[in-house]
């Protein structure tokens, strides 16, 4: 079975974990005075100038060749350099979408024009990106979308709404999924990619709070807009394959462990010196999943690395993953509130609560469960 | 190239038939003993310069999990750690010697036996999914039985990356042992359920063969320590040790070897 053998066991080397030091030279001052419940938002959590901070020090597009402003190192460098911006919970979701899936959409698929113009803003954090997809009647029926984008003498003008798009009323720009012929029956034929300007006329944004508190995702309506030839990345018609091409590094990546992980380690260091054994017994399986997942993503990274696409194989541990991120607050709420007679510390009590409600969302994001275990279904050669 | 070598000479031997025949009678697995021993594949852990293939504790895995999916009445992994600690001891005596090594270096190879026997379930129940039909079609096509066979390959390949970790430093560690056997149990329990549970009534009867392999998954999930034994012992190492982030730790303590 292909899917099981790309599981292959693979260290970083060692110029990619030398990168740590630096980054966690600069978060322990950057960060500090940041409270755990916030630190638990990482990539949820927007923060355009420390974004910035991040790129004067060469740590966006590290993967993109120094020739478009990246650092032409490896998937292993990327890997080190967001373990460490995850575990610290550092707020980098400004920068997120755009270093981790649009910038190698369009060093892929752009023109040269294309990559020249975007690629070096994306490592710079000049330009943030969002990624249009859902829409109000397409969710994980992706296929069926109709936000259309129809020819305009050498142009296009688009026209239609995406929603649950992740910071889309904080962005710059967004690569948009739509159809340029046939109708939603043509299913994922007929669809294209566009780098649509968010400021452009016509463009309206209303962002969406969430029951957490913090406005995370937006809806985007299109009202027709007009956009120039050159707004079309890769090829007309080729939109589903692109976006398929992403998924491999929107879904093989640690963050798909480690959104809990700061409410996991504030947990296990408030352990006294003789903690009680089911304590002991939590941490302990807790650590072995997440180990697990962690040398799981690394054989991914190992894929990426040799520049294989292993969509299946990252919707797997994407599946894993956000189990276990969802079941380490709900494991140790049952620990953290165990004692009626005495409140737990107020900090791990407001970092659990928020993750608490943020949880249901980390098998929704990014491809919900049940599609991602019809496509290892699929992979498996069931379907 | 050493994994192809070693799992042509299991094929030789290594069907059904022989695990319920050994089974009834160990004896019966001499042969295969003699040909492991005449291959050189118990000393792959020992220098070169004696003999041995030098592999490295993390290639053996994959050899221990090509075992444990294929059933292998040898205790090969016991054998060939012994080899490379004390050189000479023939396969029984090698065994014996194994036996009396603190628990943690048997819970290792059991695990990556687990991982291996997780394998074999999993592509026995899909070729079952896939041919058994019911409401005129191979009950692969509903979805309910997809979303498990799904559940069922992430189990595996988590217990397989697991058996890596267990396998995956210069030497045997007990953190690292924790960690494979402790996730090996987990998955077990969920593979074993799923197997069964898409096999249907067929699954459970004494001739059809997927009960040899969950039989094994089971018993082998009582040897060696169970989950809660290597969760309190891996949250102690933990908990005893500096740094104070779950990353850090596992990167410091739990990380698998490099492919071979």
């Amino acid at each position: 079975m292909s899917l099981l053998a790309s599981f292959q066991p693979a260290t970083l080397p060692a110029d990619a974990e030398a990168l740590r030091g630096e980054v966690r030279a600069f978060l322990g001052p950057a960060l500090a005075g940041r409270p755990p419940r916030d630190r638990a938002r990482t990539w949820t959590a927007w923060d355009a100038d420390f974004s910035r901070a991040l790129a004067a020090r060469g740590w966006l597009g590290l993967t993109l060749p120094k020739a478009h402003g990246g650092q032409g190192l490896t998937p292993f460098h990327r890997f080190a350099v967001v373990e460490e911006l995850l575990v610290a919970g550092a707020p980098i979701a400004a920068h997120w979408i755009g270093d981790r899936q649009s910038a190698p959409l369009i060093l892929k698929f752009g023109t040269e024009a294309q990559r020249q113009r975007f690629l070096p803003a994306i490592a710079a954090a000049e330009i943030f990106f969002c990624i249009g997809m859902s829409e109000p009647g397409s969710g994980s029926d992706l296929a069926s979308v109709r936000t259309r984008a129809v020819r305009d003498g050498d142009g296009w003008r688009l026209s239609g709404r995406k929603i649950w798009t992740t910071h889309a009323h904080r962005a710059d720009w967004m690569i948009a999924l739509v159809r340029t012929s046939g109708g939603p029956e043509d299913r994922q034929k007929g669809l294209s990619q566009f780098l649509v300007d968010l400021r452009a006329p016509g463009v309206s944004v209303r962002p969406i709070a969430l029951m957490t508190g913090d406005e995370e995702f937006s809806e985007v309506t299109f009202d027709d807009v007009a956009l120039s030839a050159d707004a079309l990345v890769g090829a007309e018609g080729q939109g589903w394959a692109q976006v398929n091409a992403e998924l491999a590094f929107e879904r093989s990546g640690p963050e798909r462990i480690y959104s809990s992980a700061v409410l996991l380690d504030l947990w296990a260091k408030s352990l006294g010196p003789d903690p009680d054994t089911r304590d002991l017994d939590l941490l302990g399986r807790l650590t072995a999943r997440l180990a697990t997942l962690r040398a799981m993503s690394i054989a991914l990274t190992a894929r990426l690395a040799e520049g294989q696409s292993p969509v299946t194989e990252a919707a797997l541990f994407k599946d894993l993953g956000t189990g276990l991120e969802q079941d380490i607050p709900a494991l140790l709420a049952d620990r953290i509130a165990a004692d009626p007679a005495r409140a737990a510390d107020p900090e791990l009590l407001a970092t659990l609560a928020y993750l608490l409600r943020l949880a249901p969302v980390f098998s929704l994001r990014g491809g919900t469960r049940e599609i991602l275990r019809g496509m290892i279904a699929r992979g498996l050669g069931l379907r | 190239m050493l994994l192809d070598a070693f799992t042509r000479l299991l094929d030789g031997h290594c069907t059904p038939a022989f695990a319920r025949a050994c089974a009834a009678n160990p004896a019966l697995a001499q042969p295969l003993v003699a040909e492991i021993e005449a291959s050189g594949f118990f000393d792959v852990l020992r220098p070169e310069a004696e003999g041995g293939a030098e592999a490295g504790l993390p290639a053996l895995a994959p050899l221990v999990i090509a075992c444990g999916e294929r059933l292998c009445p040898v205790p090969y992994g016991a054998i060939a750690v012994a080899r490379w600690r004390q050189p000479g001891l023939d396969p029984q005596a090698a065994e014996a010697w194994f036996r009396a090594q603190p628990p943690h270096l048997a819970a290792a190879v059991r695990a990556a036996e687990m991982a291996g026997q997780g394998r074999a379930l999993l592509a026995m129940t899909i070729t079952h999914v896939t041919t058994r039909e019911q409401f005129g079609r191979p009950i692969a096509a509903f979805q309910a039985i997809q979303q498990q066979l799904a559940q069922m390959a992430e189990e595996v390949v988590a217990a397989t990356l697991a058996a890596h970790i267990g396998l995956g430093g210069a030497d045997f560690a007990v953190e690292r042992s924790a960690v494979a056997k402790l996730r090996a149990g987990e998955a077990a329990t969920r593979i074993t359920a799923i197997a069964h549970q898409l096999h249907g009534a067929i699954g459970a009867t004494q001739d059809f063969d997927l009960q040899l392999w969950t039989g094994a998954l089971n018993a082998a999930r009582l040897a060696n320590g169970s989950e809660s034994h290597w969760a309190a012992e891996l949250a102690r190492h933990r908990l005893a040790s500096a740094p104070a982030d779950s990353a850090s730790y596992i990167r410091t303590h739990l990380q698998t070897g490099d492919a071979q």
